[in-house]
Protein backbone atom coordinates (compact mmCIF):
# COMPACT_ATOMS: atom_id res chain seq x y z
CA UNK A 1 0.00 0.00 0.00
CA UNK A 2 1.39 3.38 -1.27
CA UNK A 3 1.07 6.73 1.42
CA UNK A 4 -1.09 7.87 -0.70
CA UNK A 5 -4.05 5.31 0.00
CA UNK A 6 -2.49 5.24 3.59
CA UNK A 7 -2.99 9.10 3.94
CA UNK A 8 -6.91 8.67 2.76
CA UNK A 9 -7.94 5.61 4.63
CA UNK A 10 -6.32 7.39 7.58
CA UNK A 11 -8.63 10.64 6.71
CA UNK A 12 -11.84 8.42 6.29
CA UNK A 13 -11.32 6.66 9.93
CA UNK A 14 -10.59 10.67 11.27
CA UNK A 15 -13.98 11.40 9.66
CA UNK A 16 -16.13 8.54 11.18
CA UNK A 17 -14.50 9.42 14.42
CA UNK A 18 -15.31 12.90 14.38
CA UNK A 19 -18.74 11.79 13.08
CA UNK A 20 -19.41 9.61 15.96
CA UNK A 21 -18.03 12.17 18.57
CA UNK A 22 -20.39 15.03 17.31
CA UNK A 23 -23.48 12.00 17.13
CA UNK A 24 -22.28 11.59 21.16
CA UNK A 25 -22.37 15.69 21.82
CA UNK A 26 -25.98 15.55 20.36
CA UNK A 27 -26.63 12.74 22.42
CA UNK A 28 -25.67 14.46 25.64
CA UNK A 29 -27.34 17.48 24.29
CA UNK A 30 -30.59 15.77 23.94
CA UNK A 31 -30.16 14.01 27.52
CA UNK A 32 -29.37 17.34 29.10
CA UNK A 33 -32.61 19.13 27.43
CA UNK A 34 -34.62 15.65 28.91
CA UNK A 35 -33.62 16.79 32.17
CA UNK A 36 -33.99 19.87 32.16
CA UNK A 37 -37.81 19.45 30.97
CA UNK A 38 -37.73 16.40 33.89
CA UNK A 39 -36.56 18.89 36.35
CA UNK A 40 -39.13 21.48 35.22
CA UNK A 41 -42.05 18.63 35.57
CA UNK A 42 -40.59 17.88 38.93
CA UNK A 43 -39.98 13.91 37.29
CA UNK A 44 -37.14 13.16 39.90
CA UNK A 45 -37.01 9.09 39.86
CA UNK A 46 -37.15 9.65 35.72
CA UNK A 47 -34.39 12.04 36.33
CA UNK A 48 -32.35 9.97 38.37
CA UNK A 49 -32.60 6.49 36.01
CA UNK A 50 -32.17 8.68 32.96
CA UNK A 51 -29.26 10.22 34.14
CA UNK A 52 -27.53 7.27 35.18
CA UNK A 53 -28.64 5.72 31.78
CA UNK A 54 -26.96 8.60 30.10
CA UNK A 55 -24.17 8.93 31.42
CA UNK A 56 -23.51 5.20 31.38
CA UNK A 57 -24.69 5.76 27.36
CA UNK A 58 -22.06 8.94 27.23
CA UNK A 59 -19.08 6.88 29.24
CA UNK A 60 -19.57 3.96 26.66
CA UNK A 61 -19.56 6.28 23.69
CA UNK A 62 -16.52 7.93 24.84
CA UNK A 63 -14.76 4.80 25.41
CA UNK A 64 -15.27 3.32 22.33
CA UNK A 65 -14.40 6.82 20.34
CA UNK A 66 -11.34 6.97 22.28
CA UNK A 67 -10.71 3.04 21.81
CA UNK A 68 -10.67 3.72 17.84
CA UNK A 69 -8.48 6.71 17.82
CA UNK A 70 -6.10 4.69 20.21
CA UNK A 71 -6.54 2.09 17.16
CA UNK A 72 -6.04 5.32 14.95
CA UNK A 73 -3.14 6.57 16.50
CA UNK A 74 -1.12 2.89 16.75
CA UNK A 75 -2.20 2.68 13.64
CA UNK A 76 -0.53 5.97 12.35
CA UNK A 77 2.58 5.24 14.07
CA UNK A 78 2.71 1.65 13.05
CA UNK A 79 2.56 2.76 9.63
CA UNK A 80 4.88 5.64 9.94
CA UNK A 81 7.10 3.59 11.92
CA UNK A 82 7.63 1.25 8.88
CA UNK A 83 8.21 3.85 6.98
CA UNK A 84 10.87 5.25 9.37
CA UNK A 85 12.20 2.19 8.79
CA UNK A 86 12.61 1.42 5.50
CA UNK A 87 13.95 5.36 5.12
CA UNK A 88 16.24 4.58 7.80
CA UNK A 89 17.57 2.02 6.25
CA UNK A 90 17.73 3.41 2.89
CA UNK A 91 19.60 6.15 4.39
CA UNK A 92 22.01 3.55 5.68
CA UNK A 93 22.32 2.75 2.06
CA UNK A 94 22.85 6.00 1.15
CA UNK A 95 25.55 6.62 4.15
CA UNK A 96 27.37 3.47 2.98
CA UNK A 97 27.76 4.26 -0.38
CA UNK A 98 28.73 8.14 0.26
CA UNK A 99 31.21 6.96 2.62
CA UNK A 100 32.88 4.43 -0.13
CA UNK A 101 32.30 7.97 -2.64
CA UNK A 102 33.78 9.71 0.00
CA UNK A 103 36.74 7.13 0.67
CA UNK A 104 37.21 6.99 -3.25
CA UNK A 105 37.26 10.70 -3.61
CA UNK A 106 39.59 11.18 -0.82
CA UNK A 107 41.76 8.92 -2.34
CA UNK A 108 41.11 10.91 -5.69
CA UNK A 109 41.83 13.97 -4.26
CA UNK A 110 44.88 13.30 -2.12
CA UNK A 111 46.10 11.82 -5.46
CA UNK A 112 45.70 14.90 -7.15
CA UNK A 113 47.39 17.25 -4.22
CA UNK A 114 49.78 14.95 -4.99
CA UNK A 115 49.85 16.11 -8.28
CA UNK A 116 49.03 19.39 -7.69
CA UNK A 117 52.06 19.31 -5.18
CA UNK A 118 54.39 18.10 -7.76
CA UNK A 119 53.23 20.94 -10.62
CA UNK A 120 53.44 23.49 -8.04
CA UNK A 121 57.09 22.41 -7.22
CA UNK A 122 57.79 22.94 -10.30
CA UNK A 123 56.04 25.96 -11.21
CA UNK A 124 56.69 27.39 -8.11
CA UNK A 125 60.29 28.89 -8.78
CA UNK A 126 58.74 30.36 -11.87
CA UNK A 127 55.85 31.53 -10.23
CA UNK A 128 58.23 33.63 -8.06
CA UNK A 129 59.37 34.87 -11.19
CA UNK A 130 55.93 36.45 -12.73
CA UNK A 131 56.96 39.97 -10.20
CA UNK A 132 60.24 39.93 -12.24
CA UNK A 133 58.26 40.00 -15.47
CA UNK A 134 55.98 42.60 -14.28
CA UNK A 135 59.25 44.84 -13.07
CA UNK A 136 60.67 44.37 -16.53
CA UNK A 137 57.22 45.44 -18.00
CA UNK A 138 57.05 47.98 -15.56
CA UNK A 139 61.11 49.21 -16.35
CA UNK A 140 60.49 49.20 -20.37
CA UNK A 141 57.19 51.43 -20.04
CA UNK A 142 59.40 53.42 -17.99
CA UNK A 143 62.10 53.76 -20.56
CA UNK A 144 60.22 54.17 -23.53
CA UNK A 145 58.18 56.76 -21.87
CA UNK A 146 61.07 58.38 -20.84
CA UNK A 147 63.03 57.88 -24.77
CA UNK A 148 59.51 58.92 -25.95
CA UNK A 149 59.89 62.41 -24.23
CA UNK A 150 63.20 62.81 -25.01
CA UNK A 151 62.87 61.83 -28.74
CA UNK A 152 59.63 64.95 -28.48
CA UNK A 153 62.50 66.77 -27.19
CA UNK A 154 64.86 66.55 -29.79
CA UNK A 155 62.25 67.36 -32.44
CA UNK A 156 60.85 69.99 -29.85
CA UNK A 157 64.78 71.47 -30.88
CA UNK A 158 64.85 70.38 -34.99
CA UNK A 159 61.97 72.07 -35.58
CA UNK A 160 62.78 75.67 -33.10
CA UNK A 161 66.39 75.09 -35.34
CA UNK A 162 64.83 74.19 -38.85
CA UNK A 163 62.45 77.28 -38.29
CA UNK A 164 65.33 79.64 -37.15
CA UNK A 165 66.95 78.39 -40.35
CA UNK A 166 64.11 79.33 -42.21
CA UNK A 167 64.34 83.06 -41.02
CA UNK A 168 68.09 83.68 -41.24
CA UNK A 169 67.88 82.47 -44.91
CA UNK A 170 64.81 85.03 -45.63
CA UNK A 171 66.91 87.79 -43.62
CA UNK A 172 69.98 86.89 -45.30
CA UNK A 173 68.06 86.69 -48.87
CA UNK A 174 65.88 89.97 -48.10
CA UNK A 175 67.39 93.42 -47.26
CA UNK A 176 65.54 95.97 -45.59
CA UNK A 177 65.90 98.98 -47.64
CA UNK A 178 66.19 103.01 -46.27
CA UNK A 179 62.39 103.46 -47.23
CA UNK A 180 61.69 100.57 -45.02
CA UNK A 181 60.19 98.18 -48.51
CA UNK A 182 62.07 94.70 -48.50
CA UNK A 183 63.78 93.47 -51.58
CA UNK A 184 66.25 90.68 -51.81
CA UNK A 185 69.64 91.40 -51.97
CA UNK A 186 70.15 90.42 -55.44
CA UNK A 187 67.42 93.27 -56.04
CA UNK A 188 69.25 95.28 -53.91
CA UNK A 189 72.58 94.40 -55.99
CA UNK A 190 71.14 95.16 -59.19
CA UNK A 191 69.36 99.06 -58.35
CA UNK A 192 72.96 98.97 -57.43
CA UNK A 193 74.81 98.23 -60.45
CA UNK A 194 72.19 100.13 -62.51
CA UNK A 195 72.75 102.87 -60.04
CA UNK A 196 76.90 102.30 -60.27
CA UNK A 197 76.35 102.13 -64.22
CA UNK A 198 74.21 105.56 -64.93
CA UNK A 199 77.27 107.46 -62.35
CA UNK A 200 79.58 105.91 -65.16
CA UNK A 201 78.13 107.08 -67.84
CA UNK A 202 77.30 110.69 -65.96
CA UNK A 203 81.56 110.81 -65.26
CA UNK A 204 81.80 110.22 -69.14
CA UNK A 205 78.96 113.12 -69.72
CA UNK A 206 81.54 115.26 -67.35
CA UNK A 207 84.62 114.12 -69.28
CA UNK A 208 83.24 115.24 -72.46
CA UNK A 209 82.36 118.47 -70.78
CA UNK A 210 85.62 119.21 -69.44
CA UNK A 211 86.30 118.07 -72.84
CA UNK A 212 84.09 121.13 -74.46
CA UNK A 213 85.45 123.27 -71.81
CA UNK A 214 88.83 123.07 -72.41
CA UNK A 215 89.07 123.03 -76.16
CA UNK A 216 87.10 126.51 -75.56
CA UNK A 217 89.76 127.33 -73.84
CA UNK A 218 92.38 126.46 -76.11
CA UNK A 219 90.39 127.74 -78.57
CA UNK A 220 90.30 131.43 -76.79
CA UNK A 221 93.77 130.78 -76.53
CA UNK A 222 94.33 130.59 -80.47
CA UNK A 223 92.37 133.77 -80.29
CA UNK A 224 94.92 135.49 -77.60
CA UNK A 225 97.75 134.31 -80.17
CA UNK A 226 95.99 136.98 -83.13
CA UNK A 227 94.92 139.70 -80.22
CA UNK A 228 99.49 139.02 -79.67
CA UNK A 229 99.73 139.32 -83.57
CA UNK A 230 98.28 142.46 -83.42
CA UNK A 231 99.51 143.85 -80.38
CA UNK A 232 103.62 142.90 -81.60
CA UNK A 233 102.36 144.79 -85.00
CA UNK A 234 101.70 147.99 -83.34
CA UNK A 235 104.86 147.33 -80.94
CA UNK A 236 106.89 147.19 -84.31
CA UNK A 237 105.23 150.17 -85.65
CA UNK A 238 105.44 151.74 -82.43
CA UNK A 239 109.18 150.94 -82.70
CA UNK A 240 109.25 152.22 -86.23
CA UNK A 241 107.62 155.23 -85.34
CA UNK A 242 109.98 155.55 -82.77
CA UNK A 243 112.96 155.55 -84.61
CA UNK A 244 111.69 158.35 -87.41
CA UNK A 245 110.61 160.12 -84.10
CA UNK A 246 114.52 159.89 -83.00
CA UNK A 247 115.90 160.69 -86.69
CA UNK A 248 113.29 163.65 -86.78
CA UNK A 249 114.45 164.82 -83.54
CA UNK A 250 118.41 164.83 -84.54
CA UNK A 251 117.64 166.63 -87.83
CA UNK A 252 115.59 169.60 -85.62
CA UNK A 253 118.81 170.01 -83.42
CA UNK A 254 118.54 171.60 -80.20
CA UNK A 255 114.52 172.39 -80.69
CA UNK A 256 114.31 168.73 -81.22
CA UNK A 257 116.08 167.83 -77.68
CA UNK A 258 112.27 167.58 -76.32
CA UNK A 259 111.20 165.67 -78.70
CA UNK A 260 113.88 163.07 -78.75
CA UNK A 261 113.74 162.68 -75.14
CA UNK A 262 109.59 161.28 -75.81
CA UNK A 263 111.10 159.66 -79.17
CA UNK A 264 114.07 157.46 -76.58
CA UNK A 265 110.86 156.99 -74.18
CA UNK A 266 108.63 155.31 -77.01
CA UNK A 267 111.69 153.35 -78.17
CA UNK A 268 112.12 151.97 -74.36
CA UNK A 269 108.43 151.14 -73.96
CA UNK A 270 108.20 149.80 -77.39
CA UNK A 271 111.36 147.37 -76.32
CA UNK A 272 109.45 146.87 -72.97
CA UNK A 273 105.90 145.87 -74.49
CA UNK A 274 108.26 143.21 -76.84
CA UNK A 275 109.79 141.96 -74.17
CA UNK A 276 106.25 141.46 -73.23
CA UNK A 277 105.21 139.97 -75.86
CA UNK A 278 107.87 137.52 -76.16
CA UNK A 279 107.27 136.84 -72.21
CA UNK A 280 103.44 136.46 -73.22
CA UNK A 281 104.29 134.39 -76.26
CA UNK A 282 105.89 132.22 -74.73
CA UNK A 283 103.29 131.19 -71.94
CA UNK A 284 100.71 131.09 -74.50
CA UNK A 285 102.57 128.70 -76.18
CA UNK A 286 103.01 126.52 -73.38
CA UNK A 287 100.13 127.03 -72.46
CA UNK A 288 98.39 125.86 -75.68
CA UNK A 289 100.97 122.96 -75.58
CA UNK A 290 99.80 122.21 -72.30
CA UNK A 291 96.38 122.34 -73.16
CA UNK A 292 96.85 120.40 -75.92
CA UNK A 293 98.13 117.51 -74.27
CA UNK A 294 95.53 117.41 -71.76
CA UNK A 295 93.04 117.57 -74.49
CA UNK A 296 94.52 114.87 -76.14
CA UNK A 297 94.69 113.14 -73.02
CA UNK A 298 91.16 113.89 -71.89
CA UNK A 299 90.44 112.76 -75.47
CA UNK A 300 91.72 109.39 -74.91
CA UNK A 301 90.63 108.87 -71.19
CA UNK A 302 86.92 109.85 -72.45
CA UNK A 303 86.99 107.37 -75.37
CA UNK A 304 88.73 104.76 -73.36
CA UNK A 305 85.90 105.54 -70.70
CA UNK A 306 83.28 105.28 -73.66
CA UNK A 307 84.89 101.89 -74.15
CA UNK A 308 85.16 100.68 -70.92
CA UNK A 309 81.62 102.14 -70.22
CA UNK A 310 80.05 100.43 -73.18
CA UNK A 311 81.88 97.52 -72.22
CA UNK A 312 80.96 97.53 -68.58
CA UNK A 313 77.54 98.42 -69.31
CA UNK A 314 77.36 95.35 -71.64
CA UNK A 315 78.60 93.22 -68.81
CA UNK A 316 76.22 94.81 -65.74
CA UNK A 317 73.41 94.12 -68.47
CA UNK A 318 74.99 90.69 -68.84
CA UNK A 319 74.97 90.33 -65.18
CA UNK A 320 71.59 91.72 -64.32
CA UNK A 321 70.04 89.47 -67.01
CA UNK A 322 71.94 86.65 -64.96
CA UNK A 323 70.74 88.21 -61.90
CA UNK A 324 67.57 88.24 -62.72
CA UNK A 325 67.88 84.30 -64.02
CA UNK A 326 69.20 83.57 -60.44
CA UNK A 327 66.86 85.85 -58.48
CA UNK A 328 63.85 84.17 -60.19
CA UNK A 329 65.95 80.84 -59.31
CA UNK A 330 66.83 81.34 -55.75
CA UNK A 331 63.40 82.86 -54.89
CA UNK A 332 61.90 79.77 -56.37
CA UNK A 333 64.60 77.75 -54.29
CA UNK A 334 63.87 80.04 -51.00
CA UNK A 335 59.95 79.37 -51.57
CA UNK A 336 60.79 75.72 -51.88
CA UNK A 337 62.64 75.55 -48.99
CA UNK A 338 59.91 77.55 -47.01
CA UNK A 339 57.58 74.82 -48.16
CA UNK A 340 59.98 71.67 -47.50
CA UNK A 341 60.55 73.59 -44.29
CA UNK A 342 56.47 74.05 -43.28
CA UNK A 343 56.46 70.28 -44.62
CA UNK A 344 58.62 69.09 -42.18
CA UNK A 345 57.86 70.75 -39.30
CA UNK A 346 54.56 69.75 -40.17
CA UNK A 347 55.52 66.01 -40.11
CA UNK A 348 57.61 66.23 -36.80
CA UNK A 349 54.28 67.50 -35.33
CA UNK A 350 52.27 64.56 -36.70
CA UNK A 351 55.24 62.13 -35.75
CA UNK A 352 55.25 63.48 -31.96
CA UNK A 353 51.77 63.43 -31.92
CA UNK A 354 51.76 59.50 -32.95
CA UNK A 355 54.41 59.34 -30.08
CA UNK A 356 50.49 59.06 -27.99
CA UNK A 357 50.70 55.14 -29.13
CA UNK A 358 53.48 54.72 -26.59
CA UNK A 359 50.90 55.93 -23.53
CA UNK A 360 48.25 53.43 -25.46
CA UNK A 361 50.27 50.80 -25.47
CA UNK A 362 51.71 51.52 -21.69
CA UNK A 363 47.88 51.62 -20.41
CA UNK A 364 47.68 47.93 -23.00
CA UNK A 365 50.60 46.60 -20.91
CA UNK A 366 49.24 47.61 -17.52
CA UNK A 367 46.12 45.85 -18.26
CA UNK A 368 47.91 42.78 -18.78
CA UNK A 369 50.43 43.31 -15.99
CA UNK A 370 47.38 43.62 -13.49
CA UNK A 371 46.38 40.62 -14.05
CA UNK A 372 49.60 39.30 -13.98
CA UNK A 373 50.04 40.32 -10.57
CA UNK A 374 46.47 39.08 -9.65
CA UNK A 375 47.34 35.67 -10.69
CA UNK A 376 50.56 35.95 -8.94
CA UNK A 377 49.10 36.86 -5.48
CA UNK A 378 46.55 33.89 -6.07
CA UNK A 379 49.18 31.30 -6.77
CA UNK A 380 51.27 32.24 -3.71
CA UNK A 381 48.02 32.04 -1.43
CA UNK A 382 47.23 28.09 -3.14
CA UNK A 383 51.19 27.57 -2.98
CA UNK A 384 51.38 28.66 0.54
CA UNK A 385 48.18 26.98 1.63
CA UNK A 386 49.29 23.62 0.23
CA UNK A 387 52.72 23.92 1.28
CA UNK A 388 51.30 23.71 4.90
CA UNK A 389 50.81 20.27 4.38
CA UNK A 390 53.80 19.90 2.86
CA UNK A 391 56.86 21.41 2.89
CA UNK A 392 58.22 22.15 -0.88
CA UNK A 393 61.00 22.37 -1.67
CA UNK A 394 62.41 23.68 -5.24
CA UNK A 395 65.78 24.95 -4.24
CA UNK A 396 67.15 23.00 -7.13
CA UNK A 397 64.14 24.09 -9.10
CA UNK A 398 64.65 27.80 -8.33
CA UNK A 399 68.56 27.73 -9.09
CA UNK A 400 67.38 26.72 -12.61
CA UNK A 401 65.08 29.12 -13.54
CA UNK A 402 67.26 31.79 -11.87
CA UNK A 403 70.01 30.57 -14.08
CA UNK A 404 67.93 30.66 -17.22
CA UNK A 405 66.85 33.89 -16.01
CA UNK A 406 70.91 34.82 -16.11
CA UNK A 407 71.24 33.80 -19.77
CA UNK A 408 67.98 34.94 -20.20
CA UNK A 409 68.26 38.65 -19.58
CA UNK A 410 71.54 39.93 -20.50
CA UNK A 411 71.33 43.83 -19.63
CA UNK A 412 72.79 45.19 -16.69
CA UNK A 413 69.49 47.13 -15.89
CA UNK A 414 67.39 43.66 -16.73
CA UNK A 415 69.88 41.80 -13.83
CA UNK A 416 69.43 44.82 -11.73
CA UNK A 417 65.49 44.47 -12.00
CA UNK A 418 65.69 40.73 -11.21
CA UNK A 419 67.58 40.66 -8.65
CA UNK A 420 66.08 43.47 -6.74
CA UNK A 421 62.97 41.32 -7.49
CA UNK A 422 63.90 38.22 -6.48
CA UNK A 423 65.80 39.66 -3.64
CA UNK A 424 69.42 38.62 -4.24
CA UNK B 1 47.82 84.07 -16.22
CA UNK B 2 46.89 83.06 -19.68
CA UNK B 3 48.35 79.59 -19.99
CA UNK B 4 47.21 76.21 -20.59
CA UNK B 5 47.58 73.23 -17.31
CA UNK B 6 48.24 69.90 -18.80
CA UNK B 7 48.24 67.31 -15.98
CA UNK B 8 48.94 63.60 -17.48
CA UNK B 9 51.57 61.33 -15.28
CA UNK B 10 53.18 59.92 -19.54
CA UNK B 11 55.88 62.58 -19.24
CA UNK B 12 55.50 61.54 -23.35
CA UNK B 13 52.13 62.02 -23.65
CA UNK B 14 52.54 65.70 -21.22
CA UNK B 15 55.56 66.82 -23.73
CA UNK B 16 53.28 65.78 -26.92
CA UNK B 17 50.69 67.85 -25.73
CA UNK B 18 52.98 70.75 -24.46
CA UNK B 19 54.69 70.68 -28.05
CA UNK B 20 51.98 70.22 -30.21
CA UNK B 21 50.13 73.37 -28.04
CA UNK B 22 53.58 75.35 -28.08
CA UNK B 23 54.14 75.16 -31.90
CA UNK B 24 50.16 76.78 -32.19
CA UNK B 25 50.88 79.83 -29.98
CA UNK B 26 50.09 78.96 -26.46
CA UNK B 27 51.53 78.55 -23.02
CA UNK B 28 51.86 75.51 -21.25
CA UNK B 29 52.52 74.40 -17.79
CA UNK B 30 52.46 70.46 -17.12
CA UNK B 31 51.83 68.66 -13.59
CA UNK B 32 52.48 64.30 -13.21
CA UNK B 33 48.85 63.49 -11.35
CA UNK B 34 45.66 65.66 -10.07
CA UNK B 35 47.70 65.75 -6.27
CA UNK B 36 50.26 68.23 -8.39
CA UNK B 37 48.23 69.83 -10.66
CA UNK B 38 45.89 70.67 -7.37
CA UNK B 39 49.04 72.29 -5.69
CA UNK B 40 48.97 74.40 -8.88
CA UNK B 41 45.50 75.82 -9.10
CA UNK B 42 46.30 78.78 -7.10
CA UNK B 43 46.98 80.19 -11.14
CA UNK B 44 44.09 81.31 -13.18
CA UNK B 45 44.44 78.97 -16.50
CA UNK B 46 42.60 79.38 -19.78
CA UNK B 47 42.45 76.00 -20.00
CA UNK B 48 43.00 72.83 -18.45
CA UNK B 49 43.61 69.34 -20.21
CA UNK B 50 43.95 65.90 -17.81
CA UNK B 51 44.35 62.15 -18.19
CA UNK B 52 41.83 60.09 -16.92
CA UNK B 53 44.28 57.40 -15.04
CA UNK B 54 46.60 58.92 -13.27
CA UNK B 55 48.20 57.40 -9.49
CA UNK B 56 47.58 59.55 -6.39
CA UNK B 57 44.44 61.47 -8.08
CA UNK B 58 42.94 60.51 -11.08
CA UNK B 59 41.10 62.63 -13.67
CA UNK B 60 37.85 62.36 -12.36
CA UNK B 61 38.60 63.55 -8.45
CA UNK B 62 41.33 66.06 -10.28
CA UNK B 63 38.07 67.72 -12.21
CA UNK B 64 35.87 67.27 -9.12
CA UNK B 65 38.54 69.30 -7.13
CA UNK B 66 38.52 71.67 -9.60
CA UNK B 67 34.99 72.72 -9.82
CA UNK B 68 34.20 72.74 -6.19
CA UNK B 69 36.11 75.76 -5.33
CA UNK B 70 38.59 78.49 -6.65
CA UNK B 71 39.44 80.55 -9.46
CA UNK B 72 39.23 77.73 -12.17
CA UNK B 73 35.73 76.47 -10.67
CA UNK B 74 34.52 77.24 -14.31
CA UNK B 75 37.83 77.24 -16.90
CA UNK B 76 37.17 74.37 -19.47
CA UNK B 77 38.52 71.17 -19.05
CA UNK B 78 39.19 68.89 -21.50
CA UNK B 79 39.61 65.06 -20.38
CA UNK B 80 42.17 62.93 -22.77
CA UNK B 81 41.64 59.00 -22.13
CA UNK B 82 41.87 55.70 -24.20
CA UNK B 83 38.26 55.02 -22.80
CA UNK B 84 35.52 54.81 -25.30
CA UNK B 85 33.10 53.71 -23.00
CA UNK B 86 29.90 55.72 -23.26
CA UNK B 87 29.47 55.57 -18.91
CA UNK B 88 32.92 56.39 -18.80
CA UNK B 89 32.43 59.46 -20.20
CA UNK B 90 29.34 60.39 -18.97
CA UNK B 91 31.18 59.98 -15.72
CA UNK B 92 33.97 62.81 -16.85
CA UNK B 93 30.83 64.98 -17.82
CA UNK B 94 28.80 64.65 -14.72
CA UNK B 95 32.06 65.36 -13.04
CA UNK B 96 32.68 68.68 -15.15
CA UNK B 97 34.69 67.95 -17.87
CA UNK B 98 33.68 70.17 -20.92
CA UNK B 99 34.55 67.90 -23.92
CA UNK B 100 36.44 64.78 -24.13
CA UNK B 101 39.26 63.59 -26.40
CA UNK B 102 40.21 59.98 -27.12
CA UNK B 103 43.29 58.76 -27.56
CA UNK B 104 44.88 58.60 -30.55
CA UNK B 105 43.85 62.06 -31.68
CA UNK B 106 45.63 64.10 -34.07
CA UNK B 107 47.61 67.53 -33.94
CA UNK B 108 44.28 69.28 -35.73
CA UNK B 109 41.82 67.49 -33.44
CA UNK B 110 43.44 68.80 -30.28
CA UNK B 111 43.75 72.15 -31.90
CA UNK B 112 40.39 72.22 -33.03
CA UNK B 113 38.90 71.30 -29.14
CA UNK B 114 41.25 73.52 -27.39
CA UNK B 115 40.13 76.51 -29.74
CA UNK B 116 36.55 76.01 -29.43
CA UNK B 117 36.75 76.03 -25.63
CA UNK B 118 39.06 78.86 -25.15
Amino acid sequence: MNSTNKSKEIEKMIQTITIKENAVLIGFSIICIVLIILQFFNFHVLQCGFVLAGTLLVITAFKMISSKRSALIRRIIDDNQIEVNVLTNQLIEKDAQIHTLIRNHTEEVEQMEESALAVIKKIKPKIDLLPVYSNQINAVIQLTDEAASSLIDSFRVINKKTKEHTQITEQSFNKHNADGADSNIFEYNKQFLATLMKNFNDITGKLNEMFSGISYITGNLGNIGDVFLKIQEFQQKTQVLSLNAGIVAARAGEHGKAFSIISREIKGLSEKIDGSLIEINGLIKNTIHHSTTILSNIESSVQENIDISDNAEKRINEMLTLMDMQISSMSEGFENFKAMTEHISKSIGQIVVSIQFQDITRQRLEHVITPLNDLYEELSGSYSSISKKESVNSVSDKGNVEAWMNSMYTMEHEREIMKKVLGN
Amino acid sequence: MDSILIVDDSSSMRNMIDFTLCENGFDCIKAENGKLGCDLLGNKFKLIITDLYMPEMNGIEFIKNIRSTGSNKYTPIIMLTTESEENKKNEGISAGASAWLIKPFTQEKLIETVKKLI
